[in-house]
């Protein structure tokens, strides 16, 4: 991580923890939980869909790697490998898949930004 | 040993229980956007699964030598993966269909595997005890 994100991040957590702090009402303190629910869905989906994307890029690499080796110390077993190999990479595949609906799902929860902007001049009593 | 050829066709042909099966489970008991996620999911990732097979296959060869130019089998392959994106993704905003039942239909490729796995298994097994 550079230190420019490192600042960015840390800036970002702090500004959403003194605003929370902040609040008097106990109903700005549920409005600013809220942007908290948001912060954390928006963290999610970024770090989710790259994590299955790393997960999936290895595994397949993995796969891809055996099948190779197999095949080239053995071309005799060469379409046998390949056909498990695709059976394999289907597999591995789908939990990509399921990681970007998720995200899908996840993403359209957060509200757009002129909601967003409503959200936090109410929770700050304006 | 099963044959390559035979073993592919199973799981397409085992694909295409498992959609019906989800498909009139799901109608008889879920909602029709449920059942149309489940369909409409099934339906994409036994293309995806069908166009990956091609890919492999028109790639290399049984030997294991490249056919196909390295750059059109990449090319093939993020061109798959971003069509079923953007369908993934018009799917969920339009709001046509439960994503959830979208994501059960995206696991009859699993589900098919899964069941051809376990039944290759228990006949290895019940082989081995005789």
């Amino acid at each position: 991580m550079s230190k420019r994100t490192l600042i960015g991040v840390v800036t970002t957590v702090f500004v959403l923890g003194m605003a929370s702090l902040a609040f008097a009402g106990e109903d700005s303190a549920v409005k600013a939980a809220g942007l908290w629910v948001f912060f954390g869905i928006a963290i999610a989906c970024g770090v989710g869909i790259g994590l299955a994307a790393l997960g999936t890029g290895i595994g397949m690499g993995n796969a891809i790697n055996g099948a190779l080796q197999g095949t080239a110390r053995n071309p005799e077993a060469g379409g046998k490998i390949m056909t498990t190999m695709i059976i394999g990479l289907a597999l591995i595949e789908s939990l990509c898949i399921y990681a970007l609906v998720i995200c899908f799902i996840l993403v359209f929860k957060i509200p757009d930004l002129g909601s967003m902007h409503e959200l936090v001049v109410k929770s700050l009593g304006g | 040993m099963i044959d390559k050829d035979k073993l592919l066709r199973q799981i397409k042909t085992n694909n295409w229980i498992f959609l019906l099966i989800l498909g009139s489970l799901s109608s008889v008991f879920m909602s029709a956007s449920f059942t149309l996620g489940v369909i409409l999911g099934g339906l994409i990732i036994i293309a995806n699964f069908s166009v990956l097979q091609h890919t492999i296959r028109s790639a290399f060869s049984d030997q294991g030598a490249m056919l196909a130019k390295k750059i059109s089998v990449i090319a093939n392959f993020y061109f798959r993966l971003a069509i079923m994106g953007l369908i993934i993704y018009i799917l969920i905003t339009t709001g046509w269909v439960n994503p959830l039942g979208l994501a059960v239909g995206l696991s009859t490729v699993i589900f098919s595997i899964l069941n051809f796995g376990i039944r290759t298994a228990w006949k290895t097994s019940s082989r081995e005890a005789i």
